[in-house]
Parts: C-alpha cells; structure tokens; sequence
C-alpha cells in the first residue's frame, strides 16, 4: 500500500487523478492521502458531484444545437396568455 | 432559448460569491399568485413556457398544437395558482404541472383522432398507455434541460465576468485547460479553480430550485 503523503491534494492533483493521466505512484499516494485526510476527501467528494453535473451540462449544451422554440414564436402566445388571466 | 430569467437576487441583492442567490422566500411560484404582481407571470411564463412548447413537439405535435399546449397550460396553471387551488401539501408544483401539461396533450390528441374521423375523437386507452412513459420520460428531460439552463443564466451574472469566461471556454466548448490559461493570460490551475466555483454554484441553484418545485 502506497505511503499517504502528508501534504494536502490541489485542484489541478484532483483533475489529473480523476482523469486517469497521473502515474500509478503518484495516484496510489493521493488516493491514500484522500483515505487519511478529511479536508481533502471532503475537496474530492465535491469534485465528484462537480463531476457528475458537468456530464450533464456538457450533454445539455450539446443539445442546444437541436430546433429549440425561437423565443420570438412565444411572444405572441405570452400575448393571448396575458389576455385570458386579466 | 431566448427567454433569459432574472431570478430574484438574495435579500442584499449583492449577487455575492458564497452561495445562490435565488430566494425561494419569494419564488416565481409564490410571486405568481400576487395579481398585483405584474413582473411575476411573465418570468413564470418564461421558465416554463419554452419547455412546454419543446416537450409538446416532442410528443409530436404540430407547432400550431404546441402553441396552443402552451397557451391553455399557462393560462390553466396561473389560473390555478391564484385561486389556491395548488396544495403543495398534496403533491410537487413539477407534478402538478405535468398533470395540466398531459391533459392538454391528451385534448389535442382527441382533436386529432376527431379530425382523422377515428372513433368519434375518443383516444383509445391503448393509445394513451403508449403514450404517457413518453410523455413522463420526455417531461423528465425538459424539466432538467429547463432547470440547468436557468442555473447557467443565473450563475452567468453572479460570478466574475473572467470567472464565466474561463468555465464557458473549458467546460461548454471544452477548450484543452492550457490552451483557455493562454487564452486569459492565466494559471492552469486558475482554470480549475473557475470550473469548480461555477459548478458549485450551479449545484447550490439546482437545489434551491428542486426545493420549490419538486
């Protein structure tokens, strides 16, 4: 098992350990360091659920490009909607 | 989607970087049910219209048909929560929505059967069994299209203008994080930094909007 180091992971650390590019020695250490290390599993813990809503929006965004309703065509709904609640 | 919200800013209206500054002390649900409130069905209307109208295509109306799915469920739902006929006791406002939203759906399918001159315009209950997992499971994902992109448009005038910058270039055009460091004329890490605060916040918006309406 690799040695927890005792200095505490940055942001960058955490995008090179999540994205599989980091050597194995190095991401053994900040995988260990992340089980020892309170701060820093809380930092990881929310990096994940950062992760998880970024899947969701790249796939939105991604999405824009379908035929979405052209604001101008709902104006004029607006109008007669205004219309019948007065 | 043109229709950009301007959600209410927090009680000191300072748009400040710790947390959302959506308020549900005075939602656009809430709002809505204000007659005097002129500003509040407009920005309702804009929330939930688009998504109607997508969904409403979804489920293959014609646009014309869509128009009108937007037109009766907005005037129905307003309608609705000004007469306090809207328990939130008894159910989400997101399911109470869907409901309105699938019996004007079900209307224009009726008028569509009518029209083809298939069984007097009555919707055989085969056909509506096939069409409501669609019709939940569509519903599903413009409700979360719909949410996400409020947040993005909210978010996009709370952070600092650099700080949008940097999430729009990495995250939404994925741009490599040294090429946007370039681009700004700042650190890798500066870049991470901007991701995480804009998603965070985006979180944070997302859950204060699930609070009102699920």
């Amino acid at each position: 098992m690799a040695r927890a180091r005792k200095k505490c992971v940055t942001l960058s650390e955490l995008e090179e350990y999540a994205s599989g590019s980091m050597s194995v020695r190095r991401s053994s250490a900040i995988h260990a360091h992340l089980g020892s290390c309170e701060e820093c599993a809380a930092r990881w813990e929310e990096f994940q659920a950062n992760e998880e809503l970024l899947g969701k929006i790249r796939k939105l965004h991604r999405q824009r490009a379908r035929k979405d309703v052209a604001w101008d065509r709902l104006t004029d709904t607006m109008t007669r909607v205004e219309k019948n609640i007065r | 989607m043109g229709g950009v919200l301007h959600v209410q800013m927090g009680p000191d209206g300072s748009g400040r970087d710790s947390d959302c500054t959506l308020d549900n002390r005075t939602s656009i649900i809430a709002a809505v049910q204000d007659h005097d409130n002129e500003d509040a069905w407009r920005r309702f209307f804009a929330r939930y219209a688009p998504m109607i109208w997508n969904l409403a295509r979804d489920m293959g109306l014609h646009e014309s048909d869509a128009d009108s799915v937007v037109q009766e469920a907005m005037i129905a739902a307003i309608k609705a929560l000004r007469a306090d006929s809207y328990d939130p006791s008894r159910g989400s406002f997101k399911g109470f929505l869907r409901g309105i939203i699938r019996n004007k759906v079900v209307d224009k399918l009726r008028r569509r059967y009518k029209q083809a001159g298939l069984g007097n315009g009555i919707v055989p209950i085969e056909a509506l069994r096939a069409d409501e997992p669609s019709l939940w499971e569509a519903y599903e994902r413009e409700w979360e299209r719909a949410t996400l992109q409020l947040c993005l448009d909210q978010v996009r005038v709370d952070v600092a203008p650099q700080t949008y910058q940097a999430f729009d270039l990495y995250v939404l055009k994925e741009w490599p994080a040294e090429k946007v460091a370039d681009f700004l004329d700042i650190t890798t890490n500066a870049v991470y930094i901007a991701k995480s605060r804009v998603l965070s916040r985006l979180r944070t918006c997302r859950e204060e909007l699930d609070r009102w309406e699920q």
